[in-house]
């Protein structure tokens, strides 16, 4: 076997072990519910753009996740659903003066593999919050909730396991919003709907 | 030709005359008569993704989608209805009872989406293939000639699913079918391993989607 075919099969065989990177570009339905008509601008901050997760757990490759538009995509489409008009800006300076903003962070991303773990599944922790401020400079709330997505080993990449597993955790962040964010007794003052039955 | 070839011929097609054997059992436990299920109505197989320890696997949804495409019943892919249904079907939020069902769909804005969708009947999956009891021994070498295994591996699948049918214009649980399949695996090496599996989640898939079928009746079809 000549020396070209050796560095063909470690380029085929060793490499993709070394690194792994998902690329999440989901977009996300707008939630079926009852829209509240107040006007709320939702401010997407570079660092919600841009975020991205680099791990090397202690077995296994290193892991980059690349969110990129996703979040963006997550807050806006849960937004729509909820609240009417919506308007995006991604600077502050762009944020009318006398505007409720909605300001999501994204705090941390964790994951676990099944070597990590021993188990079958592939599973992702996100924390996020979601600010309120009005006006901009003025914080009224700071909401926090963890959403959690996995995906099944067996049939999968460990890229698309990962991905799909990504997926699904920003799914249950858009269902952790629309079941908790409303029943915050800030949100409830702000847009003067009436306290929450107990 | 070598004297040892027809052997290795031999060893490789025995597969294909054995098979490991599987026993299942069904119970269905049925609360209304067959659903009928009218023109521009459809059907969806959801998996259960709640419980902590497992999910459904999504080889068992789609096993059972494709099973029940084949008695020609008009089914819906989860994702489309999961999309549609957005997010109150999602695992953080899914109703665990038709009557939290019926109480979800108190939000108009939710029966209105349901209605439009034509979603007649939904079926949740719940399960898992777990695997069971193990042993025996197979080593194998490699040397310059070549190489060859020698020993006998086995191992037990136990598949536990259930079924559980909405119909969702009454929002009644239509009832429930059950099923367990359980089968060995051997996988026997004389120079070549040869496996012969115990398709344990396809009998239980079969078992599920038949039973499935006797719940719903297509009438276009």
């Amino acid at each position: 076997m000549s020396d070209w075919r050796y560095i063909l099969l470690v380029i085929v065989f060793v490499l993709p072990g070394c690194s792994q990177q998902v690329v999440l570009e989901q977009d996300f339905p707008i939630p079926v519910m009852r829209t509240i008509q107040q006007p709320i601008t939702l401010y997407v901050s570079p660092e919600l753009r841009s975020y991205t997760h680099s791990e090397k757990p202690e077995k296994g490759a290193q892991w980059t996740i690349f969110f990129g538009e996703s979040n963006a995509r997550l807050f806006e489409s849960v937004l729509r659903g909820m609240f009417e008009p919506l308007t995006v800006v991604y600077s502050l300076d762009d944020a009318a003066d006398d505007a409720t903003l909605i300001r999501p962070v994204m705090h941390d991303y964790q994951f676990s593999t099944p070597g990590m773990s021993k188990g079958d599944y592939y599973e992702v922790w996100v924390k996020y919050s979601l600010q309120m401020l009005q006006p901009k400079n003025k914080q009224l709330l700071d909401w926090h909730f963890t959403a959690y997505g996995r995906e099944e080993s067996s049939g999968n990449s460990a890229s698309s396991a990962m991905q799909e597993a990504s997926r699904r955790a920003m799914r249950d962040a858009a269902a952790a919003i629309v079941l908790g964010f409303t029943k915050q007794a800030k949100v409830r003052e702000q847009f003067g709907l009436p306290p929450v039955k107990r | 030709m070598p004297r040892i070839l027809p052997k290795i011929i031999a060893l490789a097609v025995l597969p294909l005359g054995l098979a490991a054997c599987v026993s299942s059992a069904v119970e269905q436990l049925r609360h209304t008569p067959v659903g009928l299920v009218e023109d521009g109505e459809t059907i969806v197989v959801l998996g259960r993704r709640q419980n902590f320890r497992h999910q459904t696997e999504r080889d068992f949804t789609e096993c059972v989608y494709n099973n029940l495409l084949r008695q020609k019943l008009p089914l819906k892919p989860e994702r489309q209805f999961m999309d549609e249904m957005f997010p109150w079907f999602q695992p953080r939020m899914a109703p665990l009872t038709a009557d939290a069902l019926a109480a979800r769909l108190q939000e108009p804005a939710l029966a209105e989406r349901l209605q439009q969708s034509g979603t007649r009947y939904v079926v949740w999956l719940d399960g898992i293939t777990n695997r069971g009891e193990d042993g025996g021994t197979m080593s194998c070498s490699v040397g310059i000639g070549g190489g060859a295994c020698l020993g006998l591996l086995w191992w037990e699948d136990d598949a536990e699913y259930e079924a559980v049918i909405w119909d969702m214009q009454s929002l009644k649980s239509m009832g429930k079918i059950a099923v367990e399949a359980s089968g060995t695996s051997y996988v026997p090496a004389v120079i070549i391993p040869i496996p012969l599996l115990a398709p344990t989640q396809s009998a239980a898939c079969r078992g599920v989607a038949k039973q499935i079928g006797e719940f719903l009746d297509n009438k276009a079809r």
